[in-house]
């Protein structure tokens, strides 16, 4: 059992996501950052399909009333247990009693926190992640308040050692951040000119805390004069409204949406998304659909070598 | 350009993703497309698919890059457009949405009549003498998509902070029906006690995409006593089979 001393600015209970509802307008909500959490998982001894937190901005502090292993990957933060100083993208032991402190992050945006046995919040849907808005799943649907209680589940893949992810599986945070994406649905709606705007550009990320988009500021693209019927938008999608004001849709964003899309962001990029700042600099860069499944298939191929080394404790 | 002479297109979604366009208006002809795709490419049962998203001319088809190359997944979309034929369905299924159009249920009731110039009972009459089609499942989870009505409401201009589910609104030719507690811009003409999305529920949603609801009115005195027979669980929403003329 964790008690919640102080939430940070926006916790909540995360898995892989809620899929096979979007034909009837449940988005898919779950991690932003799916390499971090998914790591996080894996050094754990979890599936990689376990609930964890995603904190944004700041991690806030818990206090464990039983031993619990615990992995914190993503954003780079100050970790401390019971005072002492504790590794990013490592798992450590929390004695019973102990208190975890995660401060404001010092580069990158998401902390994602693991614990061995996962996070034991119900099933909603086939899914353990929270949709804010229709505040359904996670713990109560919503985001952790001071006071609250977590229960640490028992679904224990592999037993686990406290233990430091090799340097070279944590993903640069390099900025500015270059995210690779594909042509969007509407990527011939746009005139030449926008679109050399779009990709030669640097846009500036809008503060926002919600899960459901991103705004940028940087140069608008005005050349749509059609009016788009409302159509299936996946995550990572670059839309363009009549203001021609740029936004990239996050997992939280309604399945379907009436916004002309110039790209869409890769998936081996999310990351990248999930850690930019408030104030970042981003700029993109096209890439084709192959290149875009090879680079997401290698840091699965990543991801499956970590954790077949770990089961083999050849770590 | 028209549902009917449109050739469907594949346009590009992401890596793990294909969309399929058949037509740009919100027309049943374009929607019985959306539908027979949808028909045609689930029977094709291509492992990896993990979504297939349809919405009003459109249908997004999600898949596991671990499992499937976009290669083979264009490949089955294609082979799908070969093989669909028109949904020789005579008969839809048919929701029964009881529907309160009066009082506090009802606050936008006389700005709509002052914009349609409709009496109340003219408007009750549209809303309630024939089904509507679910053309799409959005905005919220399961907020149906319903059309058509004969008149085009603007939206109104400043959304409500609140609007509580079960709320029946119009917006453009068409009405829907809030399925949870949201902000919402559409123009409120009654309310039903019906919960048409509850995730607790075994089955979550009352309605699905191509399905139809009829709305029948009730007066506020059965609005609240269906609603406490629902919350006691001595009601079950009423569906049939229906032919529905195009």
């Amino acid at each position: 059992m964790i008690t919640v001393i102080r939430p940070g600015t926006l916790t909540t209970v995360q898995d892989l996501g809620r899929f096979g509802y979007q034909a009837w307008g449940m988005p898919v909500s779950g991690v932003l950052d799916f390499y971090a959490a998914k790591a996080a998982n894996i050094l754990v001894g979890n599936s990689t399909k376990a609930a964890v937190l995603e904190m944004t901005a700041e991690g806030g502090t818990y206090r464990f009333e039983e031993e619990a292993l615990v992995a914190i990957t993503g954003a780079t933060a100050d970790i401390t247990v019971n005072g002492i100083s504790q590794a990013p993208w490592s798992s450590f032991l929390i004695p019973p009693g102990g208190i975890l402190r995660l401060g404001a992050v010092t580069q990158g945006y998401r902390l994602y926190l693991a614990l061995q046995g996962g996070l034991d919040v119900p099933l909603v849907m086939g899914s353990r992640s929270t949709y804010l808005p229709a505040g359904l799943g996670g713990l109560e649907g919503r985001s952790l308040q001071a006071g609250d209680i977590l229960f640490i589940g028992d679904n224990i893949r592999a037993r686990r050692h406290p233990l430091r992810l090799p340097a070279a599986l944590q993903l640069p945070l390099e900025k500015p951040w270059q995210l690779l994406v594909t042509s969007g649905s509407q990527e011939d709606w746009f005139s030449a000119k926008d679109k050399k705007a779009f990709y030669n550009s640097i846009y500036t990320l809008e503060p926002e805390t919600s899960r459901m988009s991103y705004r940028l500021t940087g140069p608008l693209l005005t050349s749509i004069q059609q009016e788009l019927i409302s159509e299936p938008t996946g995550l990572g999608a670059v839309e363009v409204p009549a203001s021609g004001k740029l936004f990239i849709v996050l997992p939280d964003h309604g399945t379907s949406r009436g916004f002309a899309k110039i790209a869409y962001i890769i998936h081996a990029h999310f990351y990248k998304l999930a850690q930019a700042t408030p104030g970042d600099k981003i700029t993109f860069k096209l890439t084709d659909v192959d290149t875009a499944a090879d680079l997401y298939r290698a840091q699965e191929a990543a991801l499956h070598k970590l954790k077949e080394d770990l089961d083999n404790n050849s770590l | 350009m028209t549902g009917e002479n449109f050739a469907p297109v594949l346009r590009p979604a992401g890596e793990n993703s294909v969309l399929v366009v058949f037509g740009t208006t919100i027309t049943p002809a374009v929607k019985e497309k959306v539908s027979s795709f949808v028909t045609a490419f689930r029977a094709l049962a291509i492992k990896g698919v993990l979504e297939i998203v349809p919405s009003y001319c459109s249908v997004m088809i999600y898949f596991k890059m671990r499992t499937i190359s976009y290669a083979q997944i264009k490949a089955a979309v294609e082979k799908a457009l070969t093989e669909m034929v028109p949904v020789a369905q005579q008969t839809y299924q048919v929701l029964e949405v009881p529907t309160c159009y009066d009082g506090v249920l009802a606050p936008d009731m006389e700005a709509v009549l002052r914009l349609t110039k409709l009496s109340k009972k003219e408007l009750i009459a549209l809303h309630t003498s024939k089904p509507f089609m679910v053309y799409m499942i959005g905005f919220t989870p399961g907020f149906p998509y319903l059309g058509t009505m004969p008149f085009h409401l603007p939206r109104q201009t400043t959304p409500r902070p609140l609007v509580p589910s079960g709320s029946i609104g119009l917006a453009g030719n068409q009405t829907g029906i809030y399925s949870i507690d949201t902000p919402g811009e559409w123009w409120l003409i009654g309310r039903t006690p019906l919960a048409i999305f509850d995730a607790q529920r075994k089955d979550p949603f009352l309605l699905s995409p191509g399905d139809y609801v009829r709305f029948t009115p009730i007066d506020l005195e059965e609005y609240f006593e269906l609603k406490n027979l629902l919350i006691q669980g001595y009601y079950t929403p009423r569906r049939w089979q229906e032919k529905v003329p195009s």
